[in-house]
């Protein structure tokens, strides 16, 4: 398997990224994304996402845990999570916790191919998170540690606060992918907006 | 003075005299300064005459000074950038601004339209519908001719060049309106902490303090505003937005402004965002728009000389600009008094002040007596003489309950100052589901306190016209508002200002006419639709009475005021006609919006790209490498075709069909939905929800799957592949894989939640590559399969778990062609290389890549079915002759609805082929199909063509359609319409056009 894995977010890299952006997109093309369904009165169920992945699932709603290794949960629903990592650990992580889960009410799905997540931080960065989505970014009530599924524009989005900077972690569907950063092009033009990838 | 504004005077303002601005009006060329607004500098240069009234086409001038002028009514700009229907008296004067006055022709001054003025005895209220009800059939001629002479501005035909942008903001308390009491509260709510929103429609904080005479005693225009202003600036919790106006306020405290950025600056001066919309979520709101001074109906109220007298005051005040230079002051209340002491006070003879009230004013009074200027208590103005401009009044004495005065004296003079009291602007409050209450002192309708909706009315907007009172309540309400969120309030010092005592206002709804033969002169109620008094009277005797109804025929409060000028009073006269007590006849609904709010704005961002988005699958760099056009699917763009050189549509479809028949084809499927079901319930779960037997299916098995709404309606279908004992795999339609994912959680999470299944959508996550043909199986054979793909090692409707090139695929035998086909499901990363490698092996079979044309033309020579084309939300399984995909031996959703008699009829819309039979028409897609007898219209509709191609296949056309009791009608004769009226006889077929045995696809 020769191929590289796209994105389909890749051909943004090749815009010059201006020399002091108002806000800073890093494509995490970087990171796999994991989607585990299970309940939470099922000690088995939780240790073995521990054990496996070295987090704990997130069980306060809309919350995220960090853990070793650049290896964040997020919570979704109350038997829904998000696990993004790097992608190398992705196939491991995803075959080790289907066979020691055979047995639960669970369900593991690799979503690696069907989710990008952009990182985004910079001085207008939360202005920019308010022109597209309703909820409120201010510091008295989004923190790091909290996350939320909401609209922005009209794609559908997983937004968490990684770090107080700002710095937040913005989850697409890759067919929305490229509508989402066309999308904060225009709002923030394209001198003010710098695309890396991680 | 140089400017050559002979209206301008020496004296401070809030104008800067250094900054001369040019602008021209219908072309002439004038001068302003800097803070003007249109209204003010058209007055500065002695305009008055600003523009026609919409029915009668009378001469109208500057009445007001705000948002509830009625009368200028301008056309700003031109090209692709004109504003329709501003009010001049909020518009922010520009170097450069061209304005244009909206009616008149064929000039503003001699307007040919004003004949309407003369036989105004027949334009009465409800001319319209009287008169051009008959004959009916020249409503035509008269909708054009009315249309004609209705209007104002004209809207660009051109796209709108601007950017607008839309900010969503949280705050805890959002403060509407920056005049004395807003800027308190805001300032209140902000020390305690709280974070705080404030905006006002005008340039400049201080609402109405911007207009109090400078230096007056209690003037607070000067340092002490500057200072508030400075402080709300200074803190990090505050947010002020000037030219700012909150024009919608709906549920759970969720708001709407439209911020005007940069419509002040001359054009070449602006960039960035025109208008932006700030969606606003507020935990408190404290409503601090102010009042709106009402006019007083009496005869040629309406020429242009007449204004409001807080109006007067602004100019005078705020712009140094003299309305005129002999005022006279008609008033009911003690306000108006201040207008004449300004206008004393800046060197403007004031002729009279005439007061309805026998008694004259309150503690003003002791000021007002030192100047000197004679007060006529008791009496009213009933006449205003001058048509083009006011050049006298006539006046009279006011007789207790007389609708008639005798004429006292003719005064001279150019300006008439009105004031019949105040009325606050409720207009939010009412939009957020206040109540109102009448105040039979102030007669004004105040906002009842509403708590459900968590705002506050402060200030002359909840009826207090005392500034000391205003800053009080500003400052409570702040604290309140605060301390609701969660804060705890602090101290404002006020300063010492002094309560003045007021002499009541007494109502006068309508003003006495003066004795006179004939017909008396209109006494103006709503003066853009020039609607009075007599207008609302007759309405009654007609028989109206609902507030609503009168409104309608009398076109009251209609217009881009909606009714800010003139509305309370038309609802009090309308009272009066009735005999009945204003409150019970209540106000006309207030909606949003506050005032004349762009589309634009609304729309925001969400324009041309980026109107919807836009996904395309992993595959689309390839497919627009090879010039494939896109099919829009919803939101999808797909490849439509793969045109070679020198091909056009019908030569490329034909060529990519003949390659699926023939040799090898392949086509991007990736849009299907995918849903992932797990569970120890899932075959439970999806054996309620589908029509066949889920539980019989083997594991590695796939099958059609067909999903009813509970109507026993087909709502979506799609290939189920059991991948284990309590693990399936579904596929949806390309536009219902969201609603499938809905219609299923829906069931689970509110009627099953007992059920043990977890749903996961994995449309994202692969990609699907179908290789279609004959030689499909030698092609994937070619890619180091990892699975036996021999046709009794791999049989149709299976799926397996393999690897192409040593990529991880879920590989299905199924096929949308009739033909031997494989379903590559791929992780969409590794999608475009997985494509191009099958692409490259195809190549000895000359593998063609196909879109949804081709793809549109194999189902259809097979009869397979696109929910949503061929069937509409009316058509059951039956209908379709898919009565064997329902299992008799269990329930699902819909099973019921399908025993009714409905679902049973004979006559139901069935699923047939048609051919033309002339063998060469393609019948036009949604053409209706009628039996083949002589055209005689309206005739029964029998159906319509659902599907409709040319088939290289099968060397003629094929449709598909829907047809009354069609089953029974194999080899009938009809008529197919379309809609340019062309004809085309049809013979009813099977559906099935190719392989009917399904041979080819079972290899």
């Amino acid at each position: 398997m020769s191929e590289q894995p796209q994105h389909g977010v890749e051909n943004w890299l090749s815009k010059a990224v201006p020399s002091d952006p108002r806000v800073d997109v890093r494509l995490r093309t970087d990171l796999g994304h994991v989607n585990v369904r299970g309940e939470v009165d099922n000690p088995n169920f939780l240790s073995v996402i521990k054990a496996v992945t070295g987090v704990s699932l997130p069980l306060t709603p809309n919350t995220h845990q960090l853990s070793e290794g650049d290896l964040r949960a997020l919570w979704l629903g109350p038997s829904e999570w998000m696990i993004m990592a790097p992608s190398h650990r992705i196939d491991d992580m995803v075959g080790e916790l289907r066979t020691r889960l055979s047995d639960a009410f669970a369900a593991i799905n690799d979503l690696s191919g069907g989710m990008v997540t952009l990182e985004v931080s910079g001085s207008e960065s939360t202005d920019l998170l308010s022109k597209g989505c309703t909820l409120d970014f201010h510091p008295l009530s989004f923190n790091p540690g909290q996350c939320a599924q909401s609209g922005f524009a009209k794609a559908n989005v997983l937004i968490a606060k990684i770090s107080d900077e700002p710095r937040y972690s913005i989850s697409v569907r890759r067919t929305f992918a490229d509508y989402v950063l066309s999308w904060m092009t225009a709002r923030i033009g394209a001198d003010g907006l710098g695309i890396t990838s991680a | 003075m140089s400017t050559g504004q002979p209206y301008r005077l020496e004296r401070d303002a809030r104008v800067a005299r250094s900054r001369v601005l040019n602008f021209t009006f219908n072309g002439q060329k004038l001068t302003g300064l800097e803070g003007d607004t249109l209204a003010s500098a058209l007055l500065a240069n002695g305009i008055r005459l600003v523009g026609r009234s919409f029915k009668l086409r009378r001469p109208r001038g500057i009445m007001a000074a705000g948002a509830e002028e009625a009368n200028a009514i301008m056309q700003i700009g031109s090209g692709d950038r004109a504003i329709p229907n501003p009010r001049a008296t909020q518009v922010q004067l520009f170097e450069g601004l061209e304005a244009r006055t909206t009616k008149g022709w064929p000039s503003v001054k001699f307007d040919l339209g004003a004949i309407n003025d003369t036989v105004s005895g027949v334009l009465s209220a409800g001319f319209y519908y009287k008169t051009f009800m008959y004959p009916r059939r020249f409503w035509d001629l008269y909708e054009r001719v009315i249309r004609a002479m209705a209007g104002f501005g004209i809207a660009p035909d051109e796209a709108d060049p601007d950017e607008y942008e839309q900010q969503n903001i949280h705050c805890d308390v959002l403060v509407v309106g920056a005049g004395p009491s807003g800027l308190m509260a805001a300032l209140s709510a902000a020390r305690s902490g709280a974070r705080v929103l404030i905006a006002d429609e005008q340039n400049e904080f201080g609402g109405s303090l911007l207009s109090a005479a400078p230096g007056a005693d209690g003037d607070l225009s000067g340092a002490w505003l500057a200072a508030q202003i400075a402080e709300l600036e200074s803190l990090e919790n505050v947010r002020i937005l000037p030219r700012t106006t909150a024009f919608g306020y709906f549920d759970h405290n969720f708001l709407t402004l439209a911020e005007r950025c940069h419509d002040h600056l001359p054009v070449m001066q602006r960039s960035g965002v025109r208008e932006r919309l700030w969606r606003v979520r507020a935990g408190q709101v404290v409503l601090a728009q102010g009042a709106f001074e009402r006019p007083l109906a009496f005869g040629n109220n309406d020429r242009p000389g007449v204004m409001l007298a807080s109006a007067v005051s602004t100019y005078l005040n705020r712009y140094a600009v003299k309305a005129g230079d002999r005022a006279v002051v008609f008033t009911n209340n003690d306000s108006a008094y201040q207008t004449a002491i300004d206008l004393h006070s800046a060197g403007i003879t004031v002729v009279a002040v005439i007061d309805a009230r026998s008694e004259g004013p309150g503690e003003i009074k002791t000021i007002f007596d030192a100047l000197g200027i004679p007060l006529m208590a008791g009496h009213v103005v009933c006449d205003v003489i001058g048509r083009q401009a006011v050049k006298g009044v006539q006046v009279g004495r006011r007789v207790e309950g007389a609708s008639e005065t005798d004429i006292a004296m003719t005064l001279r003079c150019d300006l008439v100052a009105v004031s019949g009291g105040w009325s606050p602007a409720v207009h939010l409050h009412s939009q957020a589901g206040g109540q109102l209450h009448w105040d039979d002192g102030l007669k004004a309708f105040l906002p009842k306190p509403n708590d459900a909706v968590h705002n506050i009315s402060v200030g002359a907007g909840n009826g207090i016209f005392n500034l000391k009172d205003c800053l009080e309540s500003g400052v409570q309400a702040g604290a309140v508002a605060a301390t609701r969120c969660g804060f705890e309030s602090v101290e404002v010092p006020l300063p010492e200002l002094k309560d003045w005592t007021q002499a009541p206002l007494e109502a006068l709804w309508s003003v006495p006419a003066a004795k006179a033969s004939g017909r008396p002169p209109k006494q103006f109620v709503d003066f853009q639709n020039d609607t009075s008094v007599s207008d609302i009277r007759l309405a009654v005797r007609e028989g109206f009475e609902s507030v609503e109804h009168v409104k309608r025929y009398t076109a009251l409060g209609f217009g881009t005021d909606q009714g800010k000028l003139g509305n309370i009073n038309g609802m009090a006269i309308l009272a009066e006609a009735l005999g009945r007590a204003i409150p019970e006849v209540g106000t006309t609904t207030f909606r949003p919006a506050y005032t004349p709010t762009s589309f634009a704005v609304c729309a925001s961002e969400s324009v041309r790209d980026l109107y919807e988005p836009t996904r395309t699958t992993a595959m689309n760099d390839w497919h627009q490498a090879q010039n494939a056009p896109h099919e829009v699917v919803g939101q999808w763009l797909r490849p439509w075709y793969f045109p070679r050189t020198g091909e056009d549509m019908d030569a490329a479809v034909a060529r990519e069909c003949r390659a699926a028949r023939q040799s090898v084809a392949m086509m991007d499927a990736s849009t299907l939905g995918k849903i992932d079901v797990q569970g120890p319930d899932a075959t439970e779960f999806l054996n309620r929800m589908y029509t066949h037997d889920v539980d019989q299916m083997s594991i590695g098995r796939c099958a059609y799957g067909l999903l009813l709404g509970e109507d026993g309606m087909v709502m979506d279908d799609g290939v189920m592949a059991r991948l284990g004992p309590d693990h399936y795999y579904l596929t949806t339609t390309t536009g219902g894989a969201a609603n499938v994912l809905s219609w299923l959680e829906l069931w689970l999470q509110t009627e099953w939640p007992d059920l043990k299944v977890h749903l996961t959508s994995l449309t994202d996550q692969y990609s699907t590559i179908a290789v279609v043909g004959p030689k499909s199986r030698a092609v994937l054979e070619k890619l180091d399969c990892s699975e036996d793909l021999s046709a009794s090692a791999f049989p149709f409707m299976t799926v397996r778990p393999a690897t192409l090139n040593g990529i991880a695929v879920q590989l299905f035998r199924v096929s949308f062609s009739g033909e031997l086909a494989f379903e590559v499901n791929v992780d969409s990363r590794y999608a475009a290389g997985l494509w191009t490698a099958i692409y490259e092996a195809g190549g000895a079979f000359d593998m063609t890549p196909y879109g949804t044309e081709t793809m549109h033309v194999l189902r259809a020579e097979k009869g397979f079915v696109i929910v949503g084309q061929d069937t509409d939300g009316s058509v059951t399984p039956g209908d379709l002759k898919m009565g064997w995909m329902l299992s008799k031996n269990k329930d699902f959703i819909g099973r019921r609805s399908l025993a009714r008699p409905d679902s049973r009829r004979k006559d139901r819309k069935q699923l047939v082929g048609l051919l033309s039979v002339d063998g060469r028409t393609v019948l036009p897609e949604g053409g209706q199909i009628t039996e083949d007898a002589p055209i005689v219209t309206p005739m029964p509709l029998l159906g319509h063509v659902t599907s409709s191609y040319s088939s290289a296949a099968l060397g003629h056309p094929i449709a598909l359609a829907l047809l009354v009791g069609g089953r029974k009608r194999r080899g009938d004769r009809l008529l197919v319409h379309s809609a340019n009226g062309e004809v085309v006889p049809v013979e009813v077929t099977e559906s099935v056009f190719y392989d009917p045995k399904g041979a080819r696809q079972n290899v």
